[in-house]
């Protein structure tokens, strides 16, 4: 580890990042207004002290919907990306462990998912279990996890040459306390540095989604539906798009300009992680 | 190119069509509504649906009902649409030379000013251009398309400006400039990511090559600094670039549906969306065999013009 630098790209996406996450978080627990109580006598109301964010078609709160809907969209794009992790690394820690017609295949399977475009394997799962926040979730852990794989194969089978990987196999441990114990702490680190890439793409394939109507289902909201009702009733006021498009190109933008910062310190290539 | 490469790509290509199929299917019968409970709705008797089930072929074995499938699809017969009542493969082809048409001109788009913007950066490391190159390309990567695509709407197709028409398509023999106006703001919406993606893989692709002992050595050799630019660095950095684009059809793939829906454009994307929401199951079907075998197509000529481009590829994988 190098000794830690002041990088601008890392300050500034730290700093975007903060207020739409700590907004996301403190929804769960507070919240200005009821997000779904309507006030017909105050829609498309401007920003104001009562309603920093203005109000939306029916006279909601903006900021309140941000909020409350907010861990919804972070969930999908920290969800995929754990979900994928949790399945990806125990199957290549075993495939570089066991090596043979095992790995060989689970490589080539890989390979054959990956050259399917990532959103149209997502809209396919989706088919397959319905739309819903979970099935979202799952959708975008599978269609990346060809992704993921490739990234924790790789870092395994350098693990896997380890000289105290093979001390551990000849003491006769068993071949989950090697995986676990020997050879998981020493992949972790690396896979999730590079896994981090697929934060931003999966917080705009889930928004993607809820604004396709394949996310989040209404009456709940998260930032992707909050896009698709503030668009529809744009020309009746600009202010709950910008309330609702501001967080979720913050949370990207910020996840972008921290994870290339993170990236180039670890000194990895965007190219071999490529999303 | 060693003919050992060439066929292992087609191989592999095909191998990662059956896949795609499986996939497909699957997905597909998962469903919890079936085509039998679509086609007479929730009210249906046992009965009804049984008898629907049977004459569908849906009672026999799911590996069984893969073949059959299958081999309807390999003869372009993808059955019947439940929500439209039509042919199916009659139904996906104008949408998909519709789609063809706009993902054709967004990448063509994408490859010439991704490529040259990211050129241009990195001859500029460092300076001004370069900056500014980037700045613009964490934008493009950081503003999803359901955000641009209507933000463009607002500015260049509503009131006051109104230069050009937000939603649909007409076809070339029409009016070539009207299919043009249509063309605009949908391909400026799918080549913002792309761009911004491209630019930043070339930039570093040819900072790399630049970089490289041989380069030094031309330089140091006294060769002039526009040749080596020309003659050495660019043409391999092109590889890098190839590779990127490669990749980013798989991207350009999924925009495409979300573009059309935002433009409502009559192409294979907005369709699927459709044979989703509707649970057409034939229609799901088809279209996204036919984008996910365009995908796949795409790829293997990207991996063959990667071996003719750099013989080393072509030997370590033959």
């Amino acid at each position: 580890m190098t000794v830690l630098r002041f990088d601008p790209r890392l300050a500034t996406g730290l700093i975007l990042l903060v207020p739409p996450v700590m907004l996301a978080l403190l929804g769960l627990l507070w919240l200005p207004h009821d997000p779904n109580a309507m006030d017909l006598a105050h829609r498309y109301a401007a920003p104001s002290g009562p309603h920093p964010l203005g109000t939306d078609l029916y006279g909601r709160d903006v900021l309140s919907r941000v909020m409350a809907g907010g861990w919804r969209s972070l969930a999908m794009g920290i969800g995929g990306p754990a979900l994928a992790l949790v399945v990806a690394v125990p199957l290549s820690l075993l495939a570089a462990l066991k090596g043979g017609w095992f790995e060989q295949a689970l490589l080539r399977l890989n390979d054959a998912v990956l050259s399917i475009p990532t959103l149209i394997l997502t809209l396919l799962i989706i088919v397959g279990l319905g739309a819903s926040l979970m099935n979202a979730v799952i959708a975008i852990a599978v269609a990346i996890m060809p992704k993921f794989l490739r990234i924790a194969h790789a870092a395994a089978t350098r693990v896997a040459i380890e000289e105290f990987v093979a001390a551990a196999r000849i003491r006769g441990e068993r071949t989950s306390y090697v995986m676990f114990r020997e050879m998981l702490p020493n992949i972790m680190p690396p896979v999730i540095v590079e896994g981090s890439i697929f934060i931003g793409f999966s917080i705009t394939a889930g928004a993607t989604l809820s604004y396709l109507g394949l996310g989040t289902q209404p009456p709940a909201a998260d930032w992707g539906v909050m896009i698709k009702q503030s668009w529809d009733s744009v020309r009746s006021s600009v202010w709950p798009i910008i309330g609702a498009a501001l967080p979720i190109v913050m949370v990207i933008l910020g996840v972008n300009l921290a994870g290339d910062s993170l990236q180039d310190r670890a000194g990895i290539s965007k190219e071999k992680a490529h999303v | 190119m060693p003919v050992r490469f060439f066929l292992r790509r087609v191989a592999f290509g095909v191998t990662s069509l059956l896949v795609l199929t499986v996939v497909i299917f699957l997905c597909t019968q998962l469903l919890p509504g079936d085509a039998a409970t679509v086609l007479l709705g929730d009210t249906a008797t046992d009965q009804a649906l049984e008898e629907v089930r049977r004459q569908l072929g849906l009672d026999r074995p799911l590996p069984v009902q893969y073949l059959s499938w299958l081999g309807n699809a390999l003869q372009g017969d993808f059955g019947r649409s439940m929500a439209l009542n039509q042919s199916v493969s009659a139904l996906v082809w104008p949408p998909f030379l519709a789609s063809l048409q706009l993902a054709g001109i967004a990448f063509v788009s994408v490859a010439v000013l991704g490529i040259a913007m990211g050129v241009a950066a990195a001859l500029a490391h460092g300076r001004k251009t370069d900056w500014a190159v980037l700045t613009v390309a964490y934008g493009g990567i950081s503003v999803p398309e359901f955000v641009l695509g209507p933000l463009l709407i607002l500015i260049f197709a509503s009131p006051p400006l109104q230069l050009l028409p937000s939603s649909g398509a007409v076809s070339f023999s029409e009016g070539p400039g009207d299919w043009l106006r249509h063309m605009i703001l949908p391909t400026a919406t799918l080549c913002a990511v792309l761009i911004a993606h491209v630019v930043r893989q070339t930039r570093s692709g040819v900072l790399a090559v630049s970089q490289s002992e041989y380069i030094r050595a031309a330089r140091l050799h006294g060769l002039p600094p526009g040749r080596v630019t020309l003659r050495y660095i660019l043409p391999n950095a092109l590889t890098t670039a190839v590779a990127v684009l490669a990749l980013d059809i798989g991207y350009l793939m999924g925009s495409v549906v979300v573009v059309e829906q935002i433009f409502a454009y009559p192409g294979l994307g907005r369709l699927m969306l459709f044979s989703i929401s509707s649970r057409d199951l034939q229609l799901v079907q088809a279209c996204t065999l036919l984008i996910g075998t365009i995908y796949i197509f795409a790829n293997l000529v990207a991996d063959l013009v990667q071996g003719w481009l750099d013989p080393r590829i072509a030997e370590r994988q033959a």
